[in-house]
């Protein structure tokens, strides 16, 4: 099949792609109304007009962009003052008819007592909110797509440099104000589904978690082809300065291939798992609270030694401490179960990260790729050698505190370990006497549990008479003060009277001896609290 | 664009985590997509294109030459845009530039096509063929894809002669000559009344018979010519002003006499110091004398490609490449000048049995000079300042 090469028909070429993109927005700012009507609708507004309203409204508003093109300036202030008062008039004669005839005498009636308060009803306020958004952004839109195609033409005559300079400025304008206007239009379906029963109690039942959300996908199908036709214009430009003879079948070929290709895409999008996405937004919500506890921890440091300085200048000392920060949230739950098989949740669930990660650092490779001089300017910025310092000056110093921390643990661990073998050694010379007189095993029970508090102390010191020492410990452990007077008195009369030791006082002692390890098992009980 | 993309993309997710909607990441997904669906698209569509350029690659000076470049996508997706450019040199140039953008569905076939002007003698590299292509949103760069390097052999003028004068020693040829010497007696031309001293051999016996008086066979004199044309390249024995106009010159008329040569069923060698294209490094690999049409283009392809440079002394090449000739050849010095060096080495060629025409291509001051001493060696000379001057060997 041959193609006869012909040079672009320049104005018809111009004007259809002008017309389809009008056209474009147009549908655009209907989606936009839909959903803004879903939200009035929840609640409790009929207002499903809006999506006709809207798609006349933008019809309206690129019809009066050319109208007044071509008017002086004084007669363009003067029709605009006109459109801006004929259209929410027009609204309030719509929303009084729909209202019904017999309403209209009482509506008057109530105009004349309270012009303000009756005239802007709240569905009317909320109607001409949505007047104010179509209107603002289809002019914008209609003006930058205007200037768009036009300046495509200078592309014959002007520097190329120039011209796509200028092209891209209003392509970039194009997508900002279709993609902010997106943004209401996925808050609209966003807050329309939401369930807010709790937050708001005038909401009760009215909760409608199917609220559609078609009219989203077909918005942001529309900005894509309509940002498609951009990317033609700014390659048309340059092919008209490079005089490139271009295929006659082109522009049709764009388009209809631009909306296959897209309404591929949606329908795959449409198709593809989103129900593990909970997952991800619960991982963001966690990081982000994550983010708000550092921040305020790090606030709470901050002002701790402020807080402190004022502390001194305070009257009541007893005042309370504040509040510490709110523990770290728990980690998100797991997505819950459903009936389906375990092993395909967990394959669709791998597959979801999976793709949503590639996605991520194939998206951040490409950047790093595409902006290697951007890289380059800042690796040589003063900033970066300090930033660097401070990382490695940083790491250095997490992994010296990781060292320290080991050490301690290590000790910890050590010094734990330590009493309880040698808990285990005395235990067993106490279970197990080995021929050893009833003396002998009470002047043992005695060294046993003064082997025992060795390491975790106070310590008998050389010189100390064991009376002595039982006054130091009991102040110290009060709640061993019977048990350890006892055994003290019991190892006192073994030691050193010359009476033989009672037997069946063993067995005793040996119950004292268990109390005690027992009671040294637990800390110490708070001695202020008993004050 | 790509960072409003990913501005949106930021704020969706967001959004999805504060309301728990999952139907932000349909859109996610939508924007995603696009991107690295358009990226995947353009490199797809490149991988799968087949190409082709087909055109005449061996014309003669003057010919206009229809290039087709046939392209055909072979991937059930299609070309949305291709950017298609062609690249040849202004000798062969038609119009400036030939680049186009074309649409190809899927699987379908193009044929695109330009013109060639074949203007000047020589070997020209015609491509390559340059694709480009981007995604419909313009999110990452256009990627390009270079296809192979053909090339076109623009022969060298050739100028119709009828008579070059040209020498010959060797007897009983196809050439028809003026010397009775050269006798060929599968020639029969007439018959005559006997003379004394006629060789018995030549009695036409039937005649005599007939006639009742002896008659003598005459033959046609003819000759066998065996042609050699040393072609001088070396820029230093040209002329400064005249190194183009000279070499092409000598060329012109290396080709002109080369084609006369075969075109009279006689065979041709050519032997030239100037470099070919296909091999810069060194001197042309002599082409030894041959007749017929294929040894004709093979001399003509050569002296297409052939480039003048600064190289080694006519002299030494003729010395070096003479002694292969046989008894008889003649020899068409092609040069722009003719020193002592040269004629000393013609009488080495003379005494060596090899017959010798100098043709002097371009300006030369000391013409006069080297007539008056060819003429004393019995040397033609002919002198081409131009296109004009081959007339002397149309008459």
């Amino acid at each position: 099949m041959s193609t006869t090469p012909s040079s672009l028909d320049g104005k018809a070429q111009r004007k259809r792609a002008v017309d389809f993109s009008n056209a474009a927005v147009i549908l655009a700012m209907a989606c936009a109304g839909f959903g803004y009507a879903q939200l009035l609708t929840r609640l409790g507004v009929d207002a499903a007009y809006l999506t006709l309203f809207s798609l006349l409204l933008a019809a309206e508003t690129f019809y009066s962009f050319y109208h007044i093109k071509d008017i002086d300036g004084n007669e363009r202030i003067i029709f605009r003052a006109a459109e801006l008062l004929t259209i929410p008039i027009l609204l309030k004669i719509f929303l009084l008819f729909r209202n019904g005839l017999d309403q209209l005498p009482q509506e008057i009636a109530a105009w004349q007592q309270d012009f303000f308060g009756s005239f802007f009803s709240g569905e009317y306020i909320a109607a001409l909110f949505l007047f104010v958004l179509i209107w603002i952004f289809s002019t914008i839109l209609a003006q930058d797509i205007e200037i768009l195609y036009d300046n495509e033409q200078d592309a014959a005559w002007d520097e190329i440099g120039k011209v796509q300079n200028t092209l891209h400025l209003y392509r970039r304008r194009i997508a900002a104000n279709l993609f902010i206007l997106g943004g209401f239009v996925v808050f609209f379906a966003a807050a329309a589904r939401l369930n807010l029963r709790q937050s708001v109690p005038f909401l009760q039942g009215q909760f409608n978690p199917d609220v559609p959300v078609f009219n989203v996908l077909l918005y942001f199908i529309l900005v894509l082809v309509l940002l498609s036709q951009t990317q033609f214009a700014l390659l048309r430009a340059r092919w008209t300065w490079r005089k490139t003879p271009v295929a006659p079948r082109l522009p049709r070929n764009w388009l209809v291939y631009g909306l296959i290709f897209f309404g591929v895409l949606a329908l795959l999008a449409f198709l593809l798992p989103t129900q593990y996405s909970m997952g991800l937004f619960d991982t963001l919500i966690y990081a982000i609270n994550l983010m708000m506890v550092l921040v305020r921890f790090l606030i709470t440091l901050i002002l701790l030694p402020i807080g402190f300085c004022a502390s001194l200048f305070s009257s009541n000392r007893t005042e309370e401490l504040p509040p510490l920060p709110p523990a770290s949230p728990q980690l998100p739950p797991p997505v819950g179960e459903s009936a389906a098989n375990p092993l395909w949740q967990f394959i669709q669930s791998f597959l979801f990260w999976g793709i949503f990660l590639a996605v991520i650092i194939f998206a951040l490779s490409q950047y790093v790729r595409s902006n290697k001089a951007l890289l380059a300017v800042l690796s040589k910025l003063s900033i970066m050698p300090i930033a660097s310092k401070f990382f490695k000056s940083f790491w250095a110093w997490l992994r010296g505190a990781n060292r320290t921390l080991s050490s301690l643990i290590t000790t910890g661990i050590r010094r734990i370990l330590l009493p309880s073998s040698l808990t285990r050694k005395i235990e067993k010379q106490v279970r197990q006497p080995g021929g050893k007189t009833p003396r002998e095993q009470v002047m043992q029970l005695y060294l046993a549990f003064l082997e025992l508090v060795r390491e975790s102390g106070p310590a008998r010191e050389a010189g100390e008479t064991p009376y002595h020492y039982s006054q130091i410990f009991i102040a110290d452990r009060p709640d061993v003060s019977a048990e350890l007077l006892d055994l003290t008195e019991a190892f006192v009369e073994a030691r050193y009277s010359q009476h033989p030791v009672d037997p069946p006082k063993v067995p005793l002692l040996q119950t004292i001896w268990k109390r005690i390890r027992e009671k040294l098992k637990k800390p110490a009980p708070n001695q202020d609290a008993g004050l | 664009m790509i960072e409003t993309l990913i501005g949106l993309a930021v704020f969706l997710l967001f959004l999805g985590a504060f309301t728990q909607e999952t139907f932000v990441i349909v859109i996610v997904y939508l924007g995603v997509g696009a991107w690295l669906l358009s990226r995947w698209w353009t490199g797809h569509i490149l991988s799968a294109l087949q190409f082709s350029r087909q055109f005449e690659t061996k014309v003669f000076p003057g010919e206009t030459i229809a290039v087709k470049v046939c392209i055909r996508n072979r991937s059930f997706l299609p070309a949305v845009w291709l950017r298609v450019q062609d690249y040849y040199p202004m000798e062969l140039a038609e119009q400036p530039q030939f680049h186009q953008v074309a649409t190809l569905g899927p699987r379908e076939q193009l044929e695109l096509s330009y013109l060639l002007k074949a203007q000047k003698r020589g070997y020209y590299p015609v491509g390559p063929l340059d694709f480009s292509s981007g995604d419909l949103l313009g999110l990452s760069a256009e990627q390009s894809l270079r296809g192979a390097v053909d090339h076109m052999t623009v022969y060298p003028r050739i100028f119709s002669l009828t008579n070059p004068f040209i020498p010959s020693s060797s007897p009983m040829g196809t050439l028809r000559h003026r010397q009775p010497i050269f006798e060929d007696p599968s020639r029969p031309m007439g018959k005559r009344d006997y003379q004394a001293g006629d060789s018995l051999r030549r009695i036409d016996w039937k005649a005599t018979a007939s006639l009742g008086r002896l008659q003598t066979k005459i033959f046609e004199p003819s000759i066998a010519l065996e042609t050699a044309i040393f072609l001088n390249l070396n820029l230093d024995e040209y002329s400064p002003k005249d190194w183009t106009h000279g070499t092409e010159l000598a060329i012109c008329a290396a080709a002109s006499l080369a084609n006369w040569i075969i075109s009279k069923r006689q065979s041709a060698g050519l032997y030239t110091n100037g470099a070919d294209q296909l091999n810069l490094t060194d001197s042309a690999a002599p082409i030894p004398n041959r007749k017929g049409r294929a040894h004709l283009m093979r001399i003509l392809e050569t002296l297409a490609r052939i480039k003048a440079r600064q190289t080694m002394p006519f002299t030494q090449y003729l010395r070096q490449h003479r002694h292969g000739l046989s008894w008889g050849t003649t020899l068409i010095l092609v040069s722009g000048s003719a020193g002592e060096d040269l004629f000393d080495e013609i009488i080495q060629a003379q005494r060596a049995g090899l017959n010798l025409i100098l043709v002097l291509c371009g300006w030369f001051t000391d013409i006069h000079e080297a007539r008056a001493r060819a003429s004393s060696l019995g040397v033609t000379v002919v002198n081409l300042l131009d296109d004009d001057s081959f007339k002397i060997w149309q008459t």
